[in-house]
């Protein structure tokens, strides 16, 4: 079983850390790294925090709806995605 | 106690057991039906429990069918005592004697094919009229309900035959195939409450790639819905 409040704290510092990651690199004035730069905020948006946002919807659906009431198979998956992103 | 009293005890308490096996015929055609509908709508996949409840409803009619042999042997004698001293009839009296036995035995005494202790009849009659089936089952809901009290009347069975009884193993075997009928119906209702929990987030989702997932998911348990059995009738058995 998850420890779903454990994984929405760790969410919340992810989310912030990744934030303020890409703020850094919004800072980053250099014309030879430009292009690194997009692209790294880019992979940060696309492979962290979307993944993320994800997980706290996947979350806010479990906890309304209620773990009884999501077919079982749905569940396993949902529990696998959100461990997986603890790992992010 | 004369002979005479002793042959009319029988007759009656022989005449409660034909009504105890036709109620146990009655539960087990209501269960008919109800399977019938549910292997029209999930591809014979409870074709098992439809073989299970054909057993019982056999052994129903085996069991009806002994009745009514020895009811005859007994109402003969009580209206005719002068029977009893022949001796042709002297065989059908020992059957008779058995049953008598069993009768003295109590509740859970020996098993006679055909007959039932009054007490144990008497409840099995009780129950036929508590349950009351739903006629317009037209959600998940309404079926898993019907099979709840289907399941109920089972257990209470279960609890009113010795495991000697050849009935006893049908009924628990029922009891327990029932369960994934639950679990199935069960299984239904949440993915219809899912379905609906994911269109709604769907719809509030801002950015295109978390709807897409959810639309993704929504397809998926679509896939896995199963349309809602009609119940159908006893008289449209094959």
């Amino acid at each position: 079983m998850l420890d779903i409040e454990d994984i929405q704290q760790r969410i919340a510092l992810a989310k912030e850390y990744h934030h303020a990651t890409l703020e850094q690199l919004d800072q980053i004035e250099s014309n030879h790294l430009s292009g690194q730069v997009r692209s790294l905020q880019h992979s940060i948006t696309h492979n962290i925090l979307r993944p993320i946002e994800r997980a706290e919807m996947l979350i806010d659906i479990i906890s309304t709806t209620g773990a009884d009431n999501i077919p079982g198979f749905l569940l396993e998956e949902w529990y696998l995605e959100l461990r997986r992103i603890q790992t992010l | 106690m004369t002979m005479d009293d002793s042959i009319r005890t029988i007759a009656k308490a022989l005449g409660q057991s034909n009504e105890a096996f036709n109620s146990l015929e009655g539960l087990s055609n209501a269960l008919f039906c109800n399977l019938d509908s549910m292997n029209k709508s999930f591809s014979n996949a409870f074709q098992m429990q439809r073989i299970l409840n054909d057993q019982f409803r056999a052994q129903c009619s085996l069991q009806l069918h002994e009745n009514q042999k020895l009811m005859f042997v007994a109402t003969k004698i009580a209206s005719e005592p002068q029977l009893a001293e022949q001796e042709s009839v002297v065989p059908l009296l020992s059957n008779l004697a058995e049953l008598d036995a069993s009768l003295q035995d109590g509740e859970f005494g020996r098993p006679i094919p055909g007959f039932l202790h009054p007490k144990i009849a008497e409840t099995i009659i009780d129950l036929q009229y508590e349950f009351r089936r739903n006629t317009v089952l037209s959600s998940w809901d309404d079926w898993i309900t019907e099979f709840h009290l289907l399941q109920g009347q089972f257990q209470r069975l279960i609890e009113l035959f010795p495991i000697e009884h050849p009935v006893s193993t049908m009924l628990v075997s029922i009891h327990l195939g029932l369960d994934q009928i639950i679990e199935t119906i069960g299984e239904q209702i949440k993915i219809e409450c899912t379905i609906q929990a994911l269109t709604q987030h769907s719809s509030e989702v801002i950015h295109p790639e978390h709807a897409a997932y959810f639309r993704l998911h929504v397809l998926r348990l679509e896939d896995k819905l199963v349309t809602l059995p009609i119940r159908s009738r006893g008289d449209e058995e094959e």
